[in-house]
C-alpha cells in the first residue's frame, strides 16, 4: 500500500502531454513522494483527504494542460477554426448552390414594394414555350400556400387590391408573348412534372410519392390509384380514384374528391410549372408586370422559383427585379447555411476528440509497456 | 502571456523602463487568482523548490490552500512562460528537485497586485468606516 499510491501517481504522470511531461514529471513524482512521506505518521482520515487531492489535483492538472499547453492550445484552436471555416465554406457553397440562399430567401418586397395599385391577377400555367394559359380559380385567399412559393407575393400585395382582381380579364396575348420572350431569355429551365393526363397515377400509402408506371412498385407496396384529375368551372380539381373493395382490391366503381387552390397539392402535382402574373401600376401611374413561376429542376421534389418585376415600355417588358431560389416539398426546407455548417462542424469535433481520445489511450498502452525514459540531470 | 524582458535582478535603467512599461500590460493580467498570488508570494523572499512552495503557501493561508502537486505544477508552468519565475536549480541539486525564483517582471506583478488588493482594501475600508458613523 505505501508504495501503492506513489507508484499509481507515476502511472498517471503519464497521461501528460510529452512535452510537460518530459519538463516536469520527475519533479512531480519527488514532490509528491516527500508529500506521501510526511503524512505517513498520521491517521487514515488525513491520508485520504491527501489522496482525494492529489489524485483529484492531478486529474484536473492534466486535462487543463491537454488542452491549454501552449503548442496543442494552438493546433486545437487553430484546428477549431480551420473547421469552423472549412464548415461555413461548406455550408455557403451547399447552401447557395441548392437553395440559391443562405437564411432565407430575398423578401419578396423586391418585387411587390414598387406596385401603388392591382390590376389584375391570374394563376398561369406555362407550356414547353414558355406560354402562359389562365387556370380559373376561384375563392383564392391572399395566404401564402406551402409548397407554392408564388402565393407568396398575394399577402404582401392584399392591401392593394380585392377579390375583383381574380376576375378580371386574362392578359392580352401581346403580354403573354412577351413574358414568354423574357422566361425564354432567362433561360428558366420548365420541366413539366405532370400534366392533365388520363393515365392513372399509382400512390403510394401514407406517403405523396406517385408513380405513372405500375411496374415500379415493390410487389409489397401498398398503393392507391388515382385515375385522372379534372380542372373544375369552379377553380377546384377534382380527383377520380376507385372505391376498394374488402379484399384491398380497387373495385370498378369510382369516387371523387376536390382538391382546392389552398392547398399546396392543387399546384405543385397538377398545375406546375405554374404561378402568377399581376399587372398594375406603380406610383407613377405607369404599368408593372409581376410574373412568378415554381417549375421543376429535376431534382426529386426539389424546384426552382423565379419572381420578375417588368416595366411595360413600348418595346416590351424590361425587368426592373427579379429573384430566384429554390425550395422543397418533402420538409427539407431550411436545412441551410446554418443548418448545413453545423451539421458538418459537430461531426468533425467530434472526430477530432475521437482521435485525441483514441491516441491518448494508445500512447498510455504504450507507454505502460515501454517506459519512457526519464530525466537525466 | 507576459514576456519578461530583465533577466536579473541587477536591472539598468533600461530594464527599469521596460518594467514600468509592462506594468501597464501586467495589468491586465489582474485580479491574478489566488493559487498564482500564494505562489508568488511563497517565492518573494527568495528561490526555492516545488515542495518547499506547497509548505510555504499552506502556511501563509494559514491552512486554508493546500495546493495538489498537479495544480502547483500547472501553475508553475504557466508562470515559468509568462517568465514570471525562473529555474535556478544548482547543478548540484538532488534528482527531481528543481529550485525557483521571482524575476523582476514576476516581482513587478506581485508588487503591482499587492497595491491593488491595498488600494481595494482601503476603499473597503473607508466605506466601512463612513457607514457606521
Amino acid at each position: 500500500m505505501k508504495r501503492l499510491i506513489p507508484n499509481f501517481y507515476a502511472w498517471l504522470l503519464r497521461l501528460y502531454p510529452a512535452a510537460f511531461r518530459e519538463r516536469f514529471s520527475v519533479e512531480m513524482q519527488y514532490v509528491f513522494d516527500q508529500a506521501w512521506f510526511k503524512i505517513q505518521p498520521a491517521g487514515w482520515l488525513v491520508i485520504v483527504r491527501f489522496c482525494f487531492r492529489e489524485y483529484r489535483g492531478l486529474l484536473k492538472s492534466i486535462l487543463n494542460i491537454r488542452f491549454t499547453m501552449t503548442k496543442f492550445m494552438v493546433n486545437s484552436r487553430l484546428l477549431v477554426l480551420i473547421f469552423a471555416v472549412v464548415s461555413m465554406v461548406i455550408g455557403a457553397v451547399l447552401s447557395r448552390s441548392y437553395w440559391g440562399y443562405m437564411f432565407a430567401p430575398v423578401s419578396a418586397d423586391a418585387v411587390t414594394s414598387a406596385f401603388q395599385e392591382i390590376h389584375s391577377i391570374h394563376l398561369v400555367r406555362y407550356d414547353a414555350d414558355y406560354q402562359a394559359s389562365v387556370i380559373p380559380i376561384s375563392g383564392l385567399s391572399a395566404t401564402s400556400v406551402a409548397d407554392f412559393p408564388p402565393t407568396r407575393v398575394l399577402p404582401v400585395l392584399s392591401n392593394r387590391f380585392d377579390s375583383s382582381v381574380f376576375e378580371s380579364a386574362s392578359p392580352a396575348s401581346e403580354l403573354i408573348n412577351q413574358i414568354a420572350d423574357a422566361m425564354r431569355e432567362a433561360e428558366i429551365p420548365l420541366n413539366n412534372i405532370r400534366g392533365f393526363s388520363p393515365q392513372p397515377l399509382y400512390c403510394l400509402a401514407r406517403t405523396d410519392t406517385c408513380f405513372e408506371d405500375v411496374a415500379l412498385l415493390q410487389p409489397d407496396q401498398h398503393y392507391s390509384v388515382i385515375y385522372g384529375y379534372e380542372l373544375q368551372a369552379d377553380g377546384t380539381i377534382r380527383t377520380i380514384m376507385p372505391v376498394w373493395n374488402n379484399d384491398s382490391i380497387p373495385s370498378a366503381e369510382t369516387t371523387t374528391a376536390s382538391i382546392t387552390p389552398n392547398e399546396g397539392w392543387f399546384y405543385f402535382g397538377q398545375l406546375m410549372p405554374a404561378g402568377f402574373v399581376i399587372q398594375g401600376t406603380d406610383r407613377n401611374g405607369l404599368p408593372l408586370v409581376l410574373a412568378n413561376i415554381a417549375t421543376s429542376t429535376g431534382g426529386n421534389d426539389h424546384y426552382a422559383y423565379h419572381e420578375f418585376l417588368f416595366d411595360v415600355g413600348s418595346d416590351g417588358l424590361h425587368t426592373r427585379a427579379a429573384v430566384n431560389y429554390q425550395f422543397d416539398v418533402s420538409g427539407i426546407d431550411g436545412i441551410t447555411f446554418p443548418i448545413i455548417s453545423l451539421a458538418v462542424f459537430l461531426p468533425l469535433c467530434f472526430l477530432w476528440l475521437a482521435v485525441i481520445v483514441i491516441r491518448t489511450v494508445l500512447m498510455s498502452i504504450i507507454k505502460t509497456v515501454s517506459p519512457p525514459n526519464r530525466v537525466v540531470e | 502571456m507576459l514576456t519578461r524582458t530583465a533577466k536579473s535582478n541587477n536591472m539598468s535603467m533600461d530594464d527599469r523602463s521596460t518594467i514600468d512599461i509592462l506594468a501597464g500590460e501586467i495589468m491586465t493580467q489582474f485580479p491574478l487568482n489566488e493559487p498564482t498570488l500564494f505562489i508568488l508570494s511563497a517565492l518573494a523572499p527568495g528561490p526555492t523548490h516545488g515542495y518547499a512552495i506547497m509548505q510555504e503557501v499552506e502556511q501563509l493561508s494559514d491552512g486554508r490552500l493546500k495546493l495538489s502537486t498537479g495544480t502547483l505544477y500547472t501553475a508553475l508552468k504557466r508562470l515559468l512562460e509568462a517568465e514570471w519565475i525562473e529555474d535556478v536549480t544548482p547543478a548540484d541539486a538532488p534528482r527531481g528537485r528543481r529550485d525557483y525564483r521571482l524575476t523582476p517582471t514576476g516581482r513587478t506583478v506581485l508588487e503591482s497586485e499587492m497595491r491593488r488588493l491595498v488600494a481595494l482594501a482601503a476603499i473597503a475600508h473607508r466605506q466601512l468606516k463612513a457607514g457606521s458613523l
